[in-house]
């Protein structure tokens, strides 16, 4: 098969699965904003809508690999099975860009006060398009490219379903013929091929996001949600469940017990310190790149310089693939080979992947937690008695808590990101991804359940212990 | 200048509490094009003082940094506000809090629970709350009409209804001295003065100072005694209210008070020819003008706008054929063009 082929399928698809996904995506949204009078549901629906985000591509893979593997006899079928798992992320991705996005700047009074003085020329027309580009169309394209580029760049899951060459990617292609041998150039090559239809997609997607701050307007925003009919609110919640049973319910109960009995194995074969060590290293890399790519999308945004969010975001939204192989073939000019075989080709990688997420979610943060809101809260720290105390757990629940959690999903992607990982890790280090990438290729064990498990549990421990310490900080500061 | 006519404020002079609160020296904070402030040296006193200003004058700019939430891109901002007048049992909880424009709420706390929190300095334990607190939290959703919204969080509460919590809050942290920037810009215009009795009578019970912003000449007449007006990032004017209304230093600075006449010092004596000989122009507001229908005078009206508190006039000197619109207080009835009148002044 050629590359032309696999790149073919992978638009096809990428276009189709992204399309279907957009109005699950505007039900479901519809179904959190309709929530939002219920505080303690609105958290539960908005958290069921996002958890594929959070499901590693590579633990869906290996879930849904011996299905695949029962698929075998029928190619349409595997395909079927890939954009299914493709579509329920996607449309997760899709209600995160509805979340994140401030309301755009044209208002639905802005775009009647167009329409009012409306003369037929194509300038009227012209001007009209682009007020429906820049308002209500804003969010489904920006989500619907989210969509695509997501799809398109997908590399895991499609890795480990792969049975017999379905289904079919150019990720998958270029990876392989890269691991086989072909040469860096050759690879570069390829990638560039697939570089064009990211660049199409790339282009608008940077029009469209705010420059700088939540440019929202004082208007009604044409997004508002109406009162939920029956059926929508039917759709919407069973697609929930769906998202649930696919990417929580049904991997819990296809390894929960092998995962436990092979805790046990790992603990037998005195494997555990060294397994756990593994996925320390991993996490202590994640984390550099993850809490540097935060604090440069933080100075980006400060800066407010259009060119300059632009170089952040281009390379990240290229894909782990065409980062890692670009990176690959810098660090061998005679210049930075004395850093070839080091951390940092891996990290700086990371950080490039991760900036654009970054930049999400530091305009989510800035929506979420206004700075007049956190400076009220800080004024209180000056107070004796119980207002300072108040004061402090404000600022931890307002900001603290936020960017730990903003840092812990950037690292958490990070970990998981085998392209990056296998392509640019140091000789000598092992990521777990990759160790975990290679053998679910090898079939399935208990000791494997085991060590996925724990590369997902550890970094939850580790997040809870940094909150405790993170909390008590100002208490150190300020006694 | 002349001033002809004394603005009788209570306001000014309500006890300050310290005699400076902040000294700003040669301060500059840098914007995306422009200084947001460009080098301002001012003293800020106790009582209450009115930041004015057209908008993107830099009033904002300007609060952000006295309440701390922005730092001076270079310049000094220096205050004796500490903690030493506050804590449990001393009269101020804290030394400073503020109402800032978008109201700085806190989405996860109901009304309520951001007067509480606010409240709760002078208690040992955060997790109880005393028989004061749930008074005075009380009292404040009372008296800004916010108690059948009590357990609403912000994002369910109208624009309105969160400029009147923010000012609630402000209240209930019981500072020092009170930051705040347009408050009550949401609130309809018939309940406002309400809100501002409430706010007065806090100050007027706590001793506490008061800074804050506003487009609303009216208010900083009637709530002020000191008046910061600013443009363009720099101060045009610091000094007294009354001063400001009476005596201001030229048109543009007069307008930040509502609408004046500014009159040459050698254009007197053809307009108000009993008026005293001046050296320097004189501004006469409104209330002070009056146009009389004068069969035999030399002016003749050539426009005339009734605007409720005030007409705005326009006028002929027939002899020198001179012409000037004037604002003044209405006339018993309404004139017309062609009419001859005089003015005279009523101050």
């Amino acid at each position: 098969m050629t590359l032309e082929t696999a790149l073919g399928w992978s638009i096809g698809r990428s276009m189709l699965v992204t399309t279907a996904a957009l109005p699950l995506s505007i039900l479901v949204w519809r179904l959190i904003s309709a929530s939002k009078q219920f505080r303690r549901i609105h958290r539960l629906v908005t958290l069921a809508a996002l958890m594929p985000l959070f499901v590693p591509d590579l633990v869906t893979g290996f879930t849904y690999r011996m299905t695949s593997a029962r698929l075998i006899h029928s190619e349409v079928a595997t395909e079927v099975l890939y954009a299914a798992l493709l579509l329920f992320r996607i449309f997760a991705l899709q209600v995160a860009v509805r979340i994140i996005l401030p309301s755009s700047s044209v208002s639905a009074e802005a775009l009647y006060s167009w329409k009012l003085v409306k003369d037929d020329s194509t300038g009227w027309w012209l001007s009209w398009l682009r007020l429906h580009v820049l308002g209500p169309l804003r969010t489904p394209l920006v989500a619907w490219i989210g969509g695509a580029l997501f799809c398109f760049q997908e590399f895991e899951t499609a890795a480990l379903l792969q049975i017999d060459r379905h289904p079919i990617t150019w990720s998958v292609w270029l990876f392989d013929a890269h691991a086989a041998g072909e040469p860096l150039a050759h690879s570069l090559l390829f990638t560039s091929e697939a570089m064009v239809f990211q660049v199409v997609l790339l282009l608008p997607i940077i029009l469209l996001l705010p420059r700088r701050g939540p440019q929202t307007s004082t208007g009604t925003r044409l997004d508002s949600a109406s009162r939920l009919s029956p059926a929508v609110l039917a759709v919407a919640v069973c697609s929930l469940f769906a998202v649930l049973g696919v990417f929580i319910i049904w991997p819990l109960w296809a390894n929960g017990l092998e995962a436990l009995s092979g805790l046990r194995a790992l603990a037998d074969q005195g494997n555990l310190t060294s397994r756990f060590q593994q996925i320390t290293y991993s996490i202590l890399a994640a984390t550099v790149a993850s809490v540097a790519a935060l604090q440069l999308a933080i100075g980006v945004r400060a800066l407010g310089r259009p060119w300059l969010t632009m170089l952040a975001v281009v390379p990240g939204l290229c894909g782990s693939l065409v980062i890692s192989l670009t990176l690959l073939a810098v660090f061998q000019v005679p210049l930075l080979n004395a850093v070839y075989d080091s951390w940092l080709p891996m990290v700086v990688a990371s950080i490039l992947l991760m900036l654009p997420r970054a930049l999400l979610l530091v305009v989510l943060l800035e929506v979420l937690s206004p700075r007049t809101s956190i400076h009220s809260a800080g004024l209180l720290r000056a107070a004796g008695g119980a207002a300072a105390v108040h004061g402090r757990n404000l600022i931890w629940q307002l900001d603290r808590i936020r960017w730990l959690i903003a840092s812990a999903v950037l690292a958490h992607w990070c970990l998981w990101d085998v392209a990056v990982a296998s392509t640019l890790r140091p000789v000598r280090f092992e990521p777990i991804v990759v160790r975990l990438y290679n053998e679910m290729h090898y079939g399935r064990t208990e000791t494997l359940v085991a060590i996925t498990l724990l590369a997902l549990v550890i970094p939850l421990g580790l997040i809870c212990i940094a909150a405790v310490v993170w909390k008590r900080l100002p208490e150190i500061n300020h006694p | 200048m002349y001033c002809r006519r004394r603005l009788e404020t209570s306001a000014g002079d309500k006890p300050s509490v310290t005699d400076m609160l902040w000294e700003l020296n040669q301060v500059v904070l840098v914007g995306d094009s422009d200084n947001r402030i460009d080098g301002v040296s001012l003293t800020i006193a106790g009582g209450v003082t009115a930041v004015m200003g057209y908008s993107g004058a830099g009033k904002t700019s300007l609060l952000n940094l006295l309440a701390g939430m922005e730092t001076p891109s270079s310049g000094v901002i220096s205050t004796p506000l500490e903690g030493d007048e506050t804590g449990p049992g001393k009269s101020f909880s804290l030394p400073l809090y503020w109402v800032p424009q978008d109201g700085g709420l806190w989405p996860q706390l109901t009304v309520r629970r951001h007067l509480e929190v606010v409240s709760a300095a002078k208690l040992r334990d955060p997790a109880v709350l005393n028989e004061e607190s749930q008074e005075m939290a009380d009292k404040l959703l009372a008296q800004f009409d916010l108690t059948h919204r009590q357990q609403a969080v912000p994002a369910r509460l109208s624009k309105g209804e969160q400029s009147r919590l923010s000012v609630a809050r402000a209240l209930a942290a019981n500072p020092t001295v009170l930051l705040m920037d347009e408050p009550l810009a949401h609130v309809d215009s018939v309940r406002r003065p309400k809100y501002w009795n409430v706010i007065r009578e806090h100050l007027g019970l706590t001793g506490a100072s008061l800074v804050f912003s506003t487009h609303e000449p009216e208010v900083v007449i009637s709530e002020a005694g000191s008046a910061v007006c600013l443009n363009e990032g720099q101060v045009l004017y610091t000094g007294l209210v009354t001063d400001l209304y009476d005596d201001p230093p030229d048109l543009q600075t007069a307008g930040f008070l509502g609408p004046a006449n500014w009159f040459a010092a050698d254009e007197l004596p053809t307009w108000l020819p009993r008026y005293p000989i001046q050296e320097n122009a004189v501004c006469l507001r409104p209330e002070s003008l009056e146009v009389r229908a004068d069969e035999n005078g030399v002016i003749e009206i050539l426009s005339f706008r009734f605007s409720g508190s005030y007409a705005e006039t326009g006028l002929k000197h027939l002899s020198s054929s001179k012409e000037i619109k004037i604002v003044h207080r209405p006339a018993g009835k309404v004139h017309h063009a062609g009419q001859r009148v005089s003015l005279g002044n009523l101050s």
